[in-house]
Formats: structure tokens, C-alpha cells, sequence
């Protein structure tokens, strides 16, 4: 069963060129997808619309069934996505793990250990507790790329949309992310989007997309 | 008047006599005549006592230009020099010569006007009837207003020592002027300086607020936070301002009034160089005004600074509610930015 469907979506930027054209998708737990195509294509756009950083002017995103439209945006993107930015996107001036705490204090985690818990996802993206507990700026950007993963993953979030992960990182540090990635999907029944431009990436998901001028090639 | 060679000034009232209080001429000898002195006595120029050889103390005869069998004879009691030629007594039809000009007393004047038997028109007079009566401060108008409801003549002016009365708080008045155009100043620029530190402040933090958004925080937490934040630094201050405040502000106004203090005593002893005489020296303030009422001024030299509960209070009050203000416009700017939009404009 779908735990994320894209129905009939159109999207531009203000009524300019259409960047999404009549989208259909369906995406479902425990698959890792990539979403491919060249710059300008709208997949990042298309990421956008599905983190509920864009709202949908045409067409319909359903999860569970449920139109994302009619469920809060703060509260769709805190506890039901877990977001992966190209640029990190964390907090420099917190520890990777005041980062990771600071993302379940959003989502409203209550009665566990939320040190204990973040600590334990950091060591999951293998980040150890002297690095969890030093100032972010001091880490390489594969760490802080890994870093980002446990924050999208601190809300147990059952959706992980990745923006071009590895688009900032050597060969090693690639292959390290597509593999947490891989196994957030086929070990942890976590939906796994990820848009791309990598070849390596291209490989190891489920299942492609192609986007071309707003259009899926291969649906 | 003036009548024959030489000029006979008397005044009523010493605040009349400007060459002097503006310091054109000075008493280098002697000592300016009161304005209740009644004896035979004049102040002359230095010239005039250097060109004849007179000295303090010596008498001069002089003759009444109308009728020459009538003679005064006035004892030099003061000498005076010309620092500022003005207009006034440079030279005219009327005053001839500013070295010939010989101040005295209104007994003398009037006896010249008296024996001249001349109409009062043909002569510059400028003198005061005087009736003091002592009335409540809060009253003074209410005796203004009595005063001509019985029918006093328009020649008549009514006058009040009032501002002699509250020229005692002069030094005090300045002081709370200077601070409260001070305090307005500081007001209307703390604001606008508030204001775009805070604007500053949120968009150097723009890039926070775009992440806190894009992983799910409200506009309404996030604002409630930094404005929480900037409240607390306000706080702090506040706290700080007010201590420094409460310690300071005895020993500044103690400073600040006795600069006041001493400025106006500076220009008293202007006052006593000028006449010649203490007597002169307090001598200061509006002018029409009788002369049994110049007297010494006591300025209040002490002033109680400090700050009470209520000045915290609504210190505190305004400063806070200002802070939130300007944080709010600030943050709800920001806010107005889609987070992907903040976070796009940064990579």
C-alpha cells in the first residue's frame, strides 16, 4: 500500500512556465526511489512540493489518503517527513547533537530519553560522542551530511526525502550515505526519496524516476 | 537729562542702567550709586577725572545751563571706564559725550528738573513710583487682577517679583529642561536604534529561522523566541541601566547643579565688576521691576536625585514593551519569507 501518492500535479511559480506537468506517482514504504533528471528539470521543486516547503496549486499530494493540504504544514514537515538538504541545512551554532534534540523538541517528542535516543541515531550514521558533542562547524561535510540524516530520522518520521545528499561529497562518503539510505528504507520500512544527479545513486534505489520539462519519462 | 555740556543719567531701578550690565562701562574707582541713595554724589568718567584731576572724594560744581546763580555741588563717588562705545553713547544731539555723562541718584535729578522749571517732555526720565506689597506666591495674579479692578491708572504698571522668586530655581529648572530634551533624544534614538539592531539581529539569523521553519517549527514559536531572547538581553540592561542609574544620578545632579551654580555666579561678579559694588552683584533677572526688590538671590543648591519604584516601573514597562515591539516587526518580516525561499537564497 502507498504511503505517498501524487495525483494529477501541475505547479509553477507564479502562473509562469509550468516546472511540474501532470505528475502521477506513488510511493510506498520500505523502497528506496530516486528521482533523476537534468538541472531545471523541477525535481528539486518537485521534493519541495512533497516536504510541504510548496504548496500544491493543482493537483493533489495524498498521504495515507490524507490530503497533505488539510494537515498543518509545521506539523506535516516535523513529524511525518524527515528532510535531507543538499547544504545541510543544521545549526552551526549547536553540537550535532543539540541539532538533533532541538528536531525532536520541534516535533513534540515527549517521555524518552532524548539525549540517549539522539546519541544512539548519531552512532547509527556513525558520528561517535565526541563529534556529537563538538560544535558542527568542526566537522567535514560528509559528517554533517550524516548528521542531517539522524535529524530527519529523530522523529521517526516514516518518510525520508533526500535533495541531492551526496551532491557535496567525495566518492566514500557517497557510497556511506547510499547505504544508510538503503537500509533506512529495506531495514527500517522507511519511504526513501531521493533526488539526484549520481550515477552511484541511480544503481542502488528501488525504482527511477525521470523528470523531464515537468514530465516523468518513466512512470 | 541733558543740559549744558554734560549728561545727568539716574536710574529708578539698576536693571535700567544696560551699559553697565552689558559690561560697555565698567566702575574702575569707587562705587556705583544705589538707586536709593539719596545724597549729592555722581559717578564720572575716567577721562573726565583724568583731563580735571579729580579724584574720589573731591566735590565739583556744577551750574544749571538755564539759570547760572543756581549751583550743585556733587562729591565723586565713583569712576568709570567706557569698554564698548555704542550707539547709545557715542555721541548725539541728545547725549553729546559718553565721557560726559555723569550717572547720580533721582534726588539730584529731580532737583534739577525741579529748579530748571522746565516741562518734565524736555527731559529723558525714567523713573518708578514704588508701593511694595508682600502677597502669597499662589496669589500673585489674583493681586494683578485686583489691583486694576480698583481702577488703577494705565500709566501705572502693576509689577510682581515673581521671577526673582523663581529665579532661585533657575539652576534646578535648566537642569530638568536639559534632561528632559536629554531624555526625548535618548528616547526617539533608542528606539531607532532598537529597531534596526533588531532588524539586524533577525536578518543575520535569517538563515536559523529558514531551517527552524523547514523542519517544522511555527511562525508563532519561532517569533515567541526571539522575542523572549531579545527581551532577556533588554532585562539584563534594564537591570544594569537602572544600578548605574540609582548610583549615579546623585553625584550627576550634584555636578550638574552646581555647574549651574557657578555659572551664575560667574556672571553675578560680572555684575559686581561692572557696578563697582556688591550690592549689584545678584542684580539680575527681567527688567521693570521696583528696585527694593533686587534682593539677594539664594539659588537651591541641593537637589535630591533619585529613583523611585514608580520611574523602574514605567521604565522598565516602556523599555520591554518597546523591545517586544521592535523584535515582533522584526521577526514577522522575516517570517513573511517562505522557509525554501530563505534556504534557496543561501545556497
Amino acid at each position: 500500500m502507498s504511503i505517498l501518492k501524487i495525483k494529477n500535479l501541475n505547479f509553477s511559480y507564479n502562473n509562469n512556465k509550468k516546472v511540474l506537468n501532470d505528475i502521477n506517482i506513488e510511493f510506498e514504504k520500505g523502497k528506496i526511489y530516486g528521482i533523476f533528471g537534468k538541472s531545471g528539470a523541477g525535481k528539486s521543486t518537485l521534493l519541495s512540493l512533497l516536504a510541504g516547503l510548496e504548496k500544491t496549486k493543482d493537483g493533489d499530494i495524498l498521504y495515507n489518503d490524507m490530503d497533505v493540504d488539510n494537515i498543518s504544514r509545521e506539523k506535516y514537515r516535523s513529524t511525518v517527513v524527515g528532510i535531507i538538504f543538499q547544504s545541510y541545512n543544521l545549526l552551526y551554532k549547536y553540537t550535532p547533537l543539540e541539532n538533533v534534540i532541538l528536531s525532536m523538541n520541534i516535533a513534540g517528542i515527549k517521555n524518552i530519553n532524548k539525549k540517549e535516543k539522539a546519541l544512539e541515531l548519531l552512532n547509527k550514521v556513525h558520528i561517535n560522542e565526541e563529534k556529537a558533542n563538538s560544535k558542527v562547524l568542526h566537522l567535514s561535510g560528509g559528517e554533517m551530511q550524516r548528521v542531517a540524516i539522524a535529524r530527519a530520522l529523530s522523529t521517526s518520521a516514516e518518510i525520508i526525502l533526500a535533495d541531492e545528499p551526496t551532491g557535496n561529497l567525495d566518492k566514500a562518503n557517497e557510497d556511506e550515505i547510499i547505504t544508510i539510505l538503503k537500509n533506512l528504507a529495506h531495514k527500517e520500512d522507511k519511504c526513501v526519496i531521493v533526488v539526484s544527479h549520481s550515477e552511484n545513486v541511480k544503481n542502488m534505489v528501488d525504482k527511477v524516476f525521470y523528470l523531464e520539462n515537468g514530465k516523468i519519462l518513466d512512470n | 537729562m541733558n543740559t549744558g555740556d554734560f549728561t545727568v543719567i539716574a536710574y529708578s531701578d539698576s536693571s535700567y542702567n544696560e551699559d553697565f550690565i552689558k559690561g560697555n562701562k565698567k566702575i574702575v574707582e569707587g562705587e556705583m550709586l544705589s538707586p536709593d541713595d539719596t545724597s549729592y554724589k555722581i559717578v564720572i568718567s575716567e577721562e573726565l577725572a583724568d583731563e580735571n584731576d579729580i579724584n574720589i572724594g573731591d566735590k565739583i560744581e556744577f551750574k544749571n545751563t538755564n539759570d547760572e546763580s543756581i549751583t550743585y555741588t556733587l562729591e565723586v563717588s565713583g569712576i568709570y571706564s567706557i569698554e564698548n562705545e555704542t550707539s547709545d553713547n557715542m555721541g548725539s544731539r541728545m547725549m553729546p559725550n559718553s565721557t560726559n555723562q555723569i550717572y547720580s541718584n533721582l534726588t539730584v535729578l529731580n532737583k534739577i528738573i525741579d529748579d530748571d522749571g522746565t516741562s518734565e517732555d524736555n527731559f529723558k526720565v525714567m523713573q518708578n513710583v514704588t508701593a511694595a506689597y508682600y502677597v502669597d506666591y499662589e496669589n500673585i495674579d489674583k493681586f494683578e487682577e485686583e489691583v486694576k479692578d480698583l481702577g488703577i491708572s494705565d500709566y501705572y504698571k502693576v509689577m510682581t517679583n515673581e521671577e526673582e522668586v523663581t529665579s532661585t530655581l533657575n539652576p534646578i529648572k535648566n537642569i530638568s529642561s536639559f534632561s528632559k530634551t536629554f531624555l526625548i533624544i535618548t528616547f526617539v534614538v533608542g528606539i531607532t536604534i532598537l529597531t534596526i539592531i533588531n532588524l539586524f539581529n533577525i536578518r543575520e539569523r535569517k538563515y536559523e529561522i529558514g531551517v527552524l521553519r523547514a523542519i517544522g517549527m511555527t511562525k508563532l514559536k519561532i517569533t515567541l523566541q526571539l522575542v523572549t531572547e531579545t527581551v532577556m538581553i533588554t532585562i539584563i540592561s534594564l537591570i544594569v541601566g537602572i544600578t548605574a542609574g540609582t548610583l549615579l544620578a546623585q553625584p550627576v545632579t550634584n555636578y550638574m547643579l552646581k555647574n549651574e551654580i557657578e555659572n551664575y555666579e560667574i556672571e553675578a561678579t560680572n555684575m559686581e565688576e561692572n557696578f563697582g559694588s556688591k550690592e549689584f552683584g545678584m542684580m539680575r533677572g527681567p527688567k521693570n521691576k521696583p528696585n527694593d526688590m533686587n534682593n539677594n538671590i539664594s539659588y537651591v543648591d541641593e537637589l535630591k536625585a533619585e529613583i523611585d519604584s514608580n520611574i523602574i516601573i514605567t521604565l522598565s514597562f516602556a523599555t520591554i514593551v518597546l523591545t517586544a515591539l521592535s523584535s515582533s516587526v522584526a521577526v514577522l518580516y522575516i517570517n513573511k519569507y517562505e522557509p525554501n525561499k530563505i534556504l534557496q537564497n543561501r545556497e
